[in-house]
């Protein structure tokens, strides 16, 4: 079957080769328009490139900040879209966010009827700027200086680097084409093939619908559609045809990058279809309307009644904006459409719930994700240490009847953590490796990667010591003898507590990271049982024998790492990853020394103030 | 925009580190100020409460947060070429 699919792929592929090289050769005309869409696209990649050098924290910024309305995120689509010149990494920037849980979907439906406004400045400046100026003159100097700033170790200037370079290949594919057009015209006349009446409009919205989707991107077809109504080889009324042929056909970009995208990602991609091609009928529907529109429109803003490609661009906007005013009042209905007939599949606990194959090309979002399907993990984890410390988790994480931790429970049984490993943690675990092993980071972000392997890793060690204290945990909680006893209902409220207040943590954004975890350590090293003195005191006063000694100094260094692993994994997943933030934390974070200074303090004070409690008696 | 101010612009453009000492300064200078806040909070809470439990947990949180904003300060000023 996938020999069968690979064959024809590779048979297409030949066939459209043949076809392209029969055509370059017996045209130069064609060979010209032909290069002129390949450096355009070429450039649309380079621009591409360029802006996703800033998705390292600029546009999540932007994002954040821009996006909590829905008017904001409408703004927030049509100036990316502008600046970027391209609706489809808009979408799939979107739909990389909305995926990994940073966007809600009525706001990234806000953002793709922005974009699809956005879109329509690439035909205004193409037609109003591009085609009565030699934009190749400037084509020139912005890819020799694109190219040299794209050789600087810089992210940001690298990232300019690739915008003044994608910018200066757009340009000269423009002029390519434009040029290839104008000679075509000399030999052959296209227009002598225009299809007049309502099957030329049906048979060129389908020519714009698949040029788009060959070239996946509607930026593209537009600038060839302008250029080709420029030199007179297509007629007014195809080109228009054609407009919201491309108009459509730009949703193919979306729905690919939605099929490995999660339900969220595969709403939002139904949501710009529907806008899409929803526009595009009411657009084909009113045509007739809409061309007096532009007529009326023309000669208000001043457009000479033969500027066809100005008027295809007004037509464009408007049709566009049509849309969006009918649309976008009811975006919460859309909102609940979609919720209701696209629903997610069912699936396990241990099924990933943020991370998915769309966004692996979007590191900034993909390691997002990761951290998040982290936190799904540890709640994972979290639910199987509460029952081996034979807790319920749901009344723990609600933090209720915590004064019980403070007794032995009165039944004990052993967890078989094994099988909840195999069955809850290990796919999951398995999951986020594998996805962290194949997004592509560079820099910070592979110290971000490295740092949240290391806390699944931590995760699992954590979960594997509670597996080895669960044995003694068992049957010492159950001892007929108090002092032992005592001990581990200690070892078992410690380390239940300390879940719970990493619950609390996770769930609290206002959190101030560095302070609670310094403290919830500060709390572990004073359950040391060896350095604190009481295993020595249990010892010489012969309250416990030597052998239970011995497990009690492995159980309670168990309970150690235990939360050493806990703490070091909760530091680098439970808040956003920030460089700069990461950095001020550690360097705050108390070491060894500085703790056991502070706890010696405290139990002097302590001392002290027992004594003036018993001399005041 | 003064010449100073236009020469420390155009310095952070073209220094990552630079930018990236800027930033570090800012959000430090954030979280000193959000430390201090909670600083007197539990301050506050530690002079209303009467338990000694509850007392022993606020000092120890409050002793932890002074130590943590000394060393805020230190790096700080670290930062800002003042030690």
């Amino acid at each position: 079957m996938s020999f069968d699919r690979a064959a024809s792929r590779h048979i297409l592929l030949a066939t459209i080769f043949l076809i392209l090289g029969y055509g370059l050769l017996a045209s130069p005309e064609f060979n010209e328009i032909a290069a002129g869409v390949a450096i355009f696209l070429f450039g649309m990649m380079s621009l591409e490139q360029g802006f996703k050098a800033f998705t390292g924290g600029t546009l999540e910024r932007l994002l954040e900040r821009t996006t909590d309305r829905l008017w904001k995120s409408f703004a927030f689509g049509v100036l990316a879209t502008t600046l970027m010149q391209s609706s489809s990494l808009v979408s799939v920037i979107t739909i990389s966010f909305l995926s990994a849980g940073l966007l809600g979907l009525a706001q990234g439906i806000g953002i793709i009827f922005g974009a699809n406004l956005g879109s329509t400045t690439g035909a205004w400046l193409v037609a109003g700027f591009g085609l009565k100026v030699n934009i190749a003159a400037y084509a020139m100097p912005m890819i020799t200086f694109g190219v040299i700033l794209v050789f600087n170790r810089s992210t940001t200037l690298k990232g300019f680097g690739y915008v003044l370079t994608g910018l200066g290949f757009l340009f000269l594919g423009i002029h390519y084409m434009k040029d290839g057009f104008e000679s075509f015209g000399q030999t052959i006349d296209l227009a002598a093939y225009a299809v007049p009446g309502v099957g030329g409009l049906f048979l060129f919205t389908l020519i714009g619908i698949v040029a788009t989707v060959i070239m996946q991107s509607s930026h593209a077809t537009l600038v060839l559609i302008i250029t080709a109504l420029a030199a007179q080889q297509i007629t007014y009324e195809n080109a228009l045809a054609l407009s919201i042929g491309a108009n459509v056909g730009t949703t193919i970009t979306a729905l690919l990058g939605s099929i490995s995208a999660n339900i969220e990602g595969r709403r939002l991609a139904a949501a710009h279809l529907i806008f899409n091609v929803g526009t595009g009928a009411i657009a084909l529907v009113f045509i007739g309307g809409f061309a007096a529109a532009v007529e009326t429109g023309s000669a208000w803003l001043g457009i000479s009644p033969d500027d066809y490609t100005l008027k295809l661009a007004l037509f464009h906007s408007m049709f566009n904006l049509t849309g969006i005013a009918l649309m976008l009042p009811f975006t919460d209905r859309l909102v609940v459409f979609l919720e209701t007939r696209l629903q997610p599949k069912p699936r396990t606990v241990s099924t990933p719930k943020y991370i998915n194959d769309g966004m692996i090309d979007m590191p900034d979002a993909a390691l997002e994700a990761a951290r998040k399907e982290l936190q799904h993990l540890f709640a994972n984890v979290f639910d199987i240490m509460a029952l081996v410390l034979h807790v319920d988790p749901a009344r723990l994480r609600k933090g209720e009847a915590l004064e019980l931790l403070a007794n032995a429970p009165e039944k004990v049984r052993t967890i078989d953590v094994d099988d909840y490993y195999q069955r809850r943690v290990k796919p999951l675990h398995g999951s986020i490796l594998d996805f962290l092993a194949r997004v592509r980071t560079e820099g910070a972000q592979s110290r971000h990667a490295f740092i949240l392997r290391a806390s699944s890793q931590q995760l699992l060690e954590a979960l594997k010591d509670l597996k080895h204290l669960q044995k003694n945990l068992v049957r010492h909680l159950a001892s007929s003898n108090p002092y032992l006893r005592k001990e581990y209902v200690a070892i078992r409220q410690h380390v239940a507590l300390l879940l719970y207040e990493l619950h609390e943590m996770a769930n609290d954004p206002e959190a101030n990271v560095t302070l609670t975890l310094d403290v919830l350590r500060a709390h572990s090293e004073k359950q040391d049982i060896v350095a604190n003195g009481t295993l020595d005191q249990l010892i010489r006063e012969k309250r416990i024998s030597v052998e239970s000694a011995t497990s009690l100094m492995n159980d309670s260094a168990y309970a150690r790492n235990i939360a050493g692993n806990l703490l070091a994994m909760a530091r680098a997943v439970f808040s956003p990853f920030e460089t700069v933030r990461h950095e001020i934390e550690r360097e705050l974070q108390l070491d060894k020394r500085e703790i056991a200074a502070i706890l010696a303090d405290s139990s002097r004070t302590a001392e002290s103030q027992e004594v003036t409690h018993d001399e005041t008696r | 925009m003064k010449l100073g101010k236009l020469t420390n612009r155009l310095g952070d453009l073209l220094s990552a580190d630079r930018r990236h000492q800027r930033e570090k300064r800012d959000k430090l200078r954030e979280l000193l100020k959000l430390m201090k806040k909670q600083q007197k909070e539990l301050e506050h809470d530690l002079k209303r409460d009467h338990d000694a439990a509850k007392r022993a947990g606020l000092e120890l949180k409050l002793q932890i947060l002074i130590e943590q904003r000394k060393k805020g300060v230190r790096l700080l000023r670290e930062l800002s070429g003042k030690s």
